[in-house]
């Protein structure tokens, strides 16, 4: 049992977080979204903090000492919730492009039919990630906490009763490619984990079949793979220890399995919002690991089949000699060593057809344009990009392209225009023909800046559409 | 020669020739012809601040080789429905909402509406904007005025008035250091090869 003095250390050690998240509450930030984290968290803080102190009454009233295990639990969720807090707090450096959050939350709004808000923090790691920080509360059992802050409630509508709040989804960023706006691609990666998690039940059953699929080479490749993992303790007989050596591995292609299928239904998602430009993003980031992992599939497997999805989907736009660069290696040359892996790669290559029928519920703005049409907008807006005039001009708002879905288009036609020689000649005009540097700087303004107009004149539209229809 | 609006949306339309072409982005009109009378163009403040920081010396020197002896800056970002303060005496970079493209004839001088001049509001020290520029224009804001003035993000903070320019024989996309800009930098003082026998001489 914990000594009085060690509830009294846990009791401080709540107070000095929770002042700790008001602290940078209360700090000047560029914006205020992550206030939902801060309120949510400090009211999980209150509630252990209540727990804690009326257990200890409780049990003080019955003459012993609070239990261990209640003691224990309070622990990890103090622990879990500086975690989370961790998250939050490296959200304000001018180096982000803040001006593409506020379109960015209008497409998560639009594609997940929900309210959101996108924030971005800078990672330690070289990744691109997200965290769905309301899910993330759910799956810690805070649910119920995920709630605006009552004060800020009271402001809002006068009563006292909290309300639940939007969902805030957090971007991590490579720090060193902070300033990218072209790397956001890889938003569209992040954005198909929350289709996953949406279309969790569909998934299962996917994944089903892949480790089943996976299971049968158990007898003829996989018996000897933990052969040299589990050795034989004294009293064990040889059944035993081929038996706990393959339930270990079935447990491993269940969990390989999932988190795979995970990225890879991702990849897929963002090759349907933004076609090949996912995979020269993908390439910025994935340089020196893409060999596969337990939560990864190797990078080589993943191109190949965002490659067949894109043969499927837009085979006139793949068949641009622009983008043919990125397939170059995208054939599945690089096997991997490891036994496990390549009967993963080997089952995980024949999934596409499996996943269609999933993807399909997402938009693809790049199918809604018949090819001339999209070839042509293509032209006209690289042309802008020659002239150094924002792409999202000849973007008229309010057509039979939803407005949100522009938002993918644009980063489609940036990564083009990067790709093309077109962006030697904007390199020359930089004055500078062998650093690409400050020509992409230029090309990812043009970019953030299309990005947040098309955003603001979509708005623009509906306020005069209100406007007119009010007048009628 | 002072160009009217009309003459402007024309000059926008996708049928001008990149030569002639003006290009604004974000462009919020209420109407092709109610806007079409006036003789210029309002623009919006934008989110990107620069603000001058103090620093251990008295005063800095943008002549001096020596970077340390440059002003220090800190960068802002004022998200749309927050707002900034401008202190009395104190300067501050900002940026137009709007992106413009100038066409290598036409050139624009940067003018604060008198409602914000009246409550001590200067926008820009340097006015003109050249033939050829492109990006969004950097403001050097002051706060003339004995109090504090709030500047929100969108608010309509000053007009163009565009001018024809002879193009010359040969026109070219103007480069300079801010072209493609969108933030509001300060920039790195470079010396004219008259400036740097003028500047050493003894």
């Amino acid at each position: 049992m914990p000594s009085p003095w060690q509830v009294e250390c846990l009791l401080i050690r709540m107070d000095s977080l929770r002042n700790e998240i008001l602290r940078v509450k209360n700090k000047d930030r560029p914006y205020t979204e992550t206030d939902i984290v801060y309120d949510s968290l400090v009211a999980v803080i209150k509630s252990r903090h209540d727990m804690v102190t009326k257990a200890q009454k409780l049990y003080a009233a019955k003459g012993t000492l609070i239990p261990q295990s209640v003691f224990n639990h309070r622990a990890k969720d103090l622990e879990t919730i500086f975690k989370f807090f961790s998250y939050t707090d490296r959200v304000d450096s001018p180096r982000i492009p803040f001006e593409v959050l506020r379109s960015l939350s209008w497409v998560a709004n639009d594609l997940f039919g929900e309210k959101c808000y996108a924030v971005v923090r800078l990672e330690p790691e070289y990744n691109y990630a997200i965290l769905s920080c309301r899910r993330e509360f759910e799956r810690n059992g805070w649910g119920q906490y995920w709630q605006y802050a009552p004060e800020e409630d009271t402001r809002a509508s006068g009563s006292s009763d909290r309300k639940a709040a939007p969902n805030v989804l957090l971007l991590g960023f490579p720090s060193p490619d902070a300033g990218s706006t072209l790397v956001h691609a890889l938003a569209a990666h992040e954005f198909g984990h929350e289709f996953a998690h949406k279309w969790n039940d569909d998934l299962t059953e996917v994944r089903e079949q892949v480790v089943s699929e996976v299971k049968s080479f158990y007898n003829t490749v996989l018996q000897d793979y933990t052969s040299g993992i589990f050795r034989r303790q004294e009293g064990e007989s040889q059944d035993d220890v081929s038996e706990k050596a393959r339930k270990y591995l079935l447990a491993l292609i269940e969990s390989i399995s999932s988190s795979w299928l995970k990225e890879i239904f991702s990849d897929l998602a963002a090759a349907r919002l933004v076609g090949p430009a996912f995979l020269a993003a993908f390439d910025r980031i994935i340089i020196g690991h893409g060999k596969g992992s337990e939560k990864y599939p190797p990078a080589s497997l993943r191109r190949s089949l965002v490659r067949r999805y894109l043969e499927k989907l837009l085979p006139q736009v793949i068949s641009d000699p622009t983008w043919a660069q990125l397939f170059d290696n995208s054939a599945l040359v690089d096997l991997p060593s490891d036994e496990l892996f390549r009967v993963m790669q080997q089952v995980f290559d024949g999934v596409i057809d499996k996943l269609i029928p999933i993807l399909n519920r997402i938009p693809s703005p790049l199918t809604r344009l018949k090819a001339n049409e999209l070839s042509d907008l293509l032209e006209t807006m690289e042309e802008h990009i020659d002239n150094l005039a924002p792409p999202s001009v000849p973007l008229s708002v309010g057509d039979k392209l939803p407005d949100t879905e522009k938002f993918w288009l644009l980063v489609f036609v940036a990564w083009h225009y990067r790709l093309s020689d077109r962006f030697d000649e904007l390199r020359r005009l930089c004055g500078d023909d062998t650093d690409s540097a400050r020509a992409e700087e230029i090309l990812g303004n043009l970019l953030l800046h299309s990005l947040q107009s098309l955003e603001l004149r979509a708005r623009w539209h509906e306020a005069m559409n209100q406007k007119r229809s009010n007048v009628h | 020669m002072s160009i009217n609006r009309y003459t402007l949306l024309e000059r926008m339309s996708a049928k001008t020739a990149w030569a002639q072409r003006l290009v604004v982005e974000p462009l919020f009109l209420e109407s092709a012809t109610q806007d079409s009378v006036s003789n210029s163009l309002d623009f919006h403040l934008g989110n990107r601040f620069t603000i001058l920081r103090s620093r251990r010396s008295s005063q800095h020197d943008p002549l001096s080789e020596d970077p340390k002896q440059d002003v220090v800056v800190r960068e802002l970002f004022i998200p749309m429905g927050k707002d900034f303060t401008l202190n009395p005496g104190q300067i501050v970079l900002g940026t137009t909402l709007e992106w413009f493209r100038f066409p290598y004839d036409l050139m624009a001088y940067v003018i604060g509406r008198s409602i914000w001049g009246r409550r001590g509001l200067l926008i820009v020290t340097a006015s003109a904007v050249h033939p050829g520029s492109s990006g969004t224009i950097t403001l050097e804001m002051s706060n003339l005025g004995e109090v504090g003035l709030h500047l929100r993000p969108g608010a309509a903070i000053g007009q163009l008035f565009f001018s024809q320019v002879d193009m010359g024989p040969n026109p070219k996309q103007r480069r300079s250091t801010f072209s493609g800009a969108l933030r509001p930098i300060i920039g790195k003082y470079s010396q004219s090869d008259i400036e740097k026998l003028l500047l050493n001489l003894k």
